[in-house]
């Protein structure tokens, strides 16, 4: 039936509608579309189309040949079908989740340890956390589109009622509580113990304080009633039992205090004592400053979350409770 | 979404099946394609080309369909016939159907009492 003459619009369509046919069933496949729409075609010359319209009218109405041969073929047209997808986006989650955050924090001290500056540290662990993150997501999709294909399910990811994740209790420990209250104590001694102790060789000989002895006349006076509030902070918190927007608030301002606080002593460049033989350190102890900063931010951006969080569980235990 | 939008995915949803047992119907004689879409359009059953062709071959592979290529004639077209298998689904089919008629029909008793 095909002559030798150039293809034409049919002969174009059936070509793109039976690609993804298996070879043995292509030709008959083809054959018979191609009858089909001869049919079509001649449908609408009797209807008073010219031949060229026709045939363009004909395929028009086939639709997009890739969509029948998606269907001629049992292909699907998606990459990751609703069996998959709950499964595809939990693993997803739980390897973003995990994955990137310690990639970031072995790039920080990798590039702390080399000795690059916080812009370089900061924007070079993001960079690499954004390509780990990409690549986890497409090697995970890709996994996933492959094993929609296969059609097989591994028993593992089916799902069962005893894979129902607990409902989390957030109520804030005692454990958790003696922890950060002793952490804070701790740096308050270490401020006090570094007066006497935390000794280095003077520019004239001698032993003399690390820590700048005129910080002592108002940044760290200050930076006392700082921790003492987030020590109180501390302790409302475990009697609340979980973080309010309050809490979360008083975190905020304090977190900001101790910003401003060594921000204002970086800036100031007093935190070594200027008697003190220190050349070597001064350059990476005042690179920490910053870091210090990032953990206030980090801390304070908690609070809020972890209230936020509490919100959505609540609701859901008012409606498991009430229902 | 438009309340016709909803109508019309849902009755596009209810129409599915019975294109399957319209075509395993008609097809009790031997037909080609485009006259089984032309015949199953003039009995009001709204197909679309591009659903129809794939589902042909879709019931000849479960065995419900048989074909034969004809070549008498000047085209060559492919016939298909419903198989014994086939008028059975269409039965079954059928009887699901009158019995979920009923059974709605019942429900929409029951509701205006």
């Amino acid at each position: 039936m095909t002559t030798m003459t150039k293809p034409t619009l049919v002969d174009r369509y059936v070509a793109v509608a039976v690609k993804g046919v298996p070879a043995d069933q292509r030709e008959d496949v083809a054959a018979e579309l191609r009858a089909s729409l001869d049919d079509a075609i001649d449908g609408l010359v009797e209807q008073g189309f010219t031949r060229e319209d026709a045939q363009e009218r004909a395929c028009k109405d086939l639709g997009d040949p890739a969509a029948l041969a998606a269907q001629y073929g049992g292909r699907s047209r998606f990459l990751i079908g609703p069996e998959y997808f709950s499964e595809y986006l939990l693993l997803l989650k739980i390897l973003l989740s995990i994955v990137p955050p310690i990639i970031f924090c072995v790039a920080i001290v990798a590039a702390v340890i080399a000795g690059e500056s916080a812009g370089q540290v900061i924007f070079g662990a993001i960079g690499v956390c954004f390509q780990v993150a990409v690549q986890i997501a497409f090697w995970v999709t890709l996994s996933f589109a492959l094993m929609e294909r296969a059609g097989t399910k591994p028993t593992e990811l089916s799902w069962s009622p005893d894979k129902l994740p607990e409902i989390p209790n957030r109520r804030i420990g005692l454990g958790e509580t003696v922890f950060s209250v002793s952490t804070i104590a701790l740096a308050m001694w270490g401020l006090w113990y570094s007066q006497d102790h935390w000794l280095v060789n003077g520019v004239d000989g001698g032993q003399v304080p690390l820590v700048n002895p005129a910080t002592w006349d108002f940044w760290i006076p200050a930076l006392y009633v700082v921790l003492f509030a987030s020590l109180l902070v501390e302790i409302a918190k475990y009697r609340v039992g979980y973080w309010t927007v309050r809490l979360a608030a008083v975190n905020t301002v304090v977190n900001a205090a101790i910003s401003v606080i060594f921000i204002a002593v970086w800036v100031g460049g007093s935190v070594l004592n200027p008697a003190a033989d220190v050349s070597d350190l001064v350059v990476s102890i005042s690179g920490l400053l910053p870091w210090f900063v990032l953990i206030a931010a980090f801390d304070a951006g908690y609070g809020w979350w972890a209230v936020y969080r509490q919100r959505v569980e609540l609701n859901v235990d008012a409606h498991t409770t009430s229902g | 979404m438009s309340t016709d939008e909803v109508l019309d995915s849902h009755i596009q949803e209810l129409r599915r099946g019975t294109v399957v047992v319209a075509s395993l119907r008609i097809l009790q004689e031997p037909e080609y394609g485009y006259r089984l879409l032309e015949r199953l359009e003039e009995a009001g059953f709204a197909v679309e080309a591009n659903t129809l062709y794939p589902l042909l071959r879709r019931l000849e592979k479960q065995g419900l369909l048989t074909s034969d290529w004809n070549t008498d004639e000047p085209r060559p077209r492919k016939y298909y016939t419903t198989s014994s298998a086939g008028r059975a689904v269409a039965d079954a089919v059928m009887a699901d159907w009158d019995r979920l008629t009923k059974a709605l029909d019942a429900l929409a008793v029951k509701g205006r009492k």
